[in-house]
């Protein structure tokens, strides 16, 4: 929800932060799970600086669609797809690691970038049994892993994952997987980024009207904190302008509560 | 020679014996053949493997909450922003009561595609540094045996007695055709002993044979063919009709308890004895609402 002193939702500062990594890029993966905020970054980049941005996914492709839908496997991307994409050959070009940057989502993330989709608690026997990790572990080996978490606490940044669904690079590195996106993780607070000598995450900035110390309370493990830290880029006027005219004329980042 | 396999839904259901591995097709709130899914209830199939090509939402839920399943290979039960996680999955799972084969999508794929071409496991390249090789039995790392640095998952083959496919149209043969995300369904047909297809319509050869480009599922292992117009409902089948979120709603709604479950089973499944009186409870004005242009 924006506030009364801003001029914009945390939908869509993240939007506008990922859209900003995507300068020069090419080819981006958008899980259908839930897409309004990677669909908004692309429409957005494409826009300002990333012209040849094209999006695949599982089901209708069409590097000509710049608005927002639930999912992008919806019924209203189909009416005018170059084509739809089937999963297996989704999966082949995510696995070849053609993905400049993927999407992931994640109930809890450790300090070495595991995240978890799978269970609460222990896997017999879950607390919370979450969805599970979809295609999740294939998106991440891209060339990059945007992580959108819309809640930022200590029951999500915990110390320890209680199931790992896509691993970080340690895990992946005792595992004999080399592969795997660098991990760029944006919340409601802050962005996030890996260490890559200690392959540990840190702050990379934090968003304005938040605090180091209310960071450092709400992520359950010591987050290693850039000092002075810097502060995320509000949006621009037009970002914000070309967001509500073109791209979510609708208001689908101002009205719906993100999901984390 | 030709060979009709068209059948009612509950002869091709009878097929079906309890324990049998049964596969079944769609995604993500679309193409899932949930009309057969339904009779599968009707019918009371128990200890079921259950092996849904990729997410699953309505046919999980149903089998699942009908206590069809026994064991299942699992990616997703849920019905995406909707509700992610489906209410009766989710209570089985957190009451320790479903076994799963816990898998990623494309590993899932690994497993069925090493069925449909004889292999007894076939590799993937996502795995290795996860917890699934630690709950699945399925999997395992192993490592390149050319001696490059990538290990690998070996997914170990699954054969599908049967896979129940949902398309638009097919011949009496069983020689169909789809759009949308047909793929899963194109896996899982070549990796089953025998298919079961769904079709909105049944068509004569001739229309097939127009198009022989757009077959997707060929008739050889199909050994029934059952015509079901809204077949899919509430999921979508690509190019008729769209899913309803209305009805999605309202099952989420209901099956938040066993109680609230069953009462949606009795409305929608065993009150209704076959699929158009299914049609019939959810309403003309509904379904044609659902239609989608060609």
């Amino acid at each position: 929800m924006a506030s009364a002193e801003q001029r914009y939702t945390v939908a869509e500062l993240m939007a506008c932060v990922f859209a900003r990594e995507m300068r020069g890029m090419h080819l981006v993966n958008i899980p259908g799970m839930r897409s309004e905020v990677p669909l908004a970054a692309v429409g957005l980049a494409v826009r300002l600086h990333a012209p040849d941005l094209e999006v695949f996914n599982v089901g209708p492709v069409s590097g000509r669609q710049l608005f927002i839908t639930g999912s992008t496997m919806d019924y209203e991307r189909a009416v005018d797809a170059e084509g739809i994409m089937q999963g297996e050959r989704i999966y082949d070009m995510l696995h070849k690691g053609l993905m400049d940057c993927s999407f992931g989502g994640a109930m809890q993330i450790d300090q070495y970038g595991n995240t978890n989709l799978v269970c609460i608690g222990d896997y017999g026997h879950p607390r919370v049994r979450g969805p599970g990790a979809a295609g999740t572990i294939s998106t991440s080996m891209g060339k990059r892993l945007f992580i959108w978490i819309n809640e930022h606490s200590p029951r999500v940044f915990v110390e320890k994952v209680d199931f790992i669904s896509v691993p970080g690079p340690l895990a992946r590195k005792a595992a004999g997987a080399r592969r795997g996106g660098e991990i760029m993780v944006v919340t409601p607070l802050a962005v996030l980024d890996m260490n890559p000598a200690k392959q540990t995450l840190r702050v990379k900035s934090i968003h304005p009207g938040a605090t180091a110390d209310e960071v450092r309370a709400k992520t359950g493990f010591a987050i290693e904190m850039p000092n002075p830290v810097p502060r995320t880029q509000p949006p621009s006027d037009e970002e914000v302008s070309i967001l509500r005219t073109h791209i979510d004329p609708q208001g689908i980042l101002r009205n719906e509560e993100p999901n984390g | 020679m030709s060979r009709s396999k068209i059948m009612s839904m509950q002869e091709a259901i009878g097929l079906i014996h309890d324990g049998d591995t049964v596969a079944t097709g769609g995604t993500m709130l679309q193409g899932e053949p949930v009309a057969l899914e339904r009779e599968i209830v009707r019918q009371k199939k128990r200890d079921l493997f259950y092996v849904p090509m990729a997410s699953t939402s309505m046919g999980g839920e149903l089998l699942i909450g009908a206590g069809c399943v026994g064991k299942m290979a699992l990616t997703v039960v849920g019905f995406m922003r909707y509700c992610p996680v489906g209410p009766r999955f989710r209570d089985a799972m957190q009451a320790g009561k479903l076994q799963v084969y816990e898998t990623e999508q494309s590993q899932k794929l690994s497993s069925l595609r090493a069925a449909g071409r004889g292999l007894p496991f076939m590799p993937n390249i996502v795995g290795p540094g996860t917890d699934y090789p630690k709950v699945n039995p399925f999997m395992k790392v192993i490592p390149d045996p050319f001696g490059g640095e990538d290990n690998v998952v070996a997914m170990k083959s699954i054969e599908p007695d049967f896979m129940i496919v949902a398309t638009a149209v097919s011949d009496a043969e069983g020689n169909a055709q789809h759009g949308g995300i047909y793929s899963y369904d194109v896996v899982g047909s070549r990796a089953a002993k025998k298919v079961i297809v769904l079709a909105e319509d049944i068509v004569r050869p001739e229309y097939i044979k127009a198009n022989p480009h757009k077959t997707t599922i060929l008739g050889y292992n199909v050994v029934a063919v059952v015509e079901a117009p809204f077949g899919a409902h509430p999921t979508s089948n690509h190019g008729n009709y769209r899913y309803d979120a209305e009805h999605i709603k309202e099952y989420v709604r209901a099956a938040r308890t066993p109680e609230g479950f069953a009462d949606y089973a009795q409305t929608y499944v065993h009150s209704v004895p076959d699929h158009v009186a299914y049609l019939e409870r959810i309403g003309l004005r509904r379904l044609l609402e659902l239609k989608t242009r060609r």
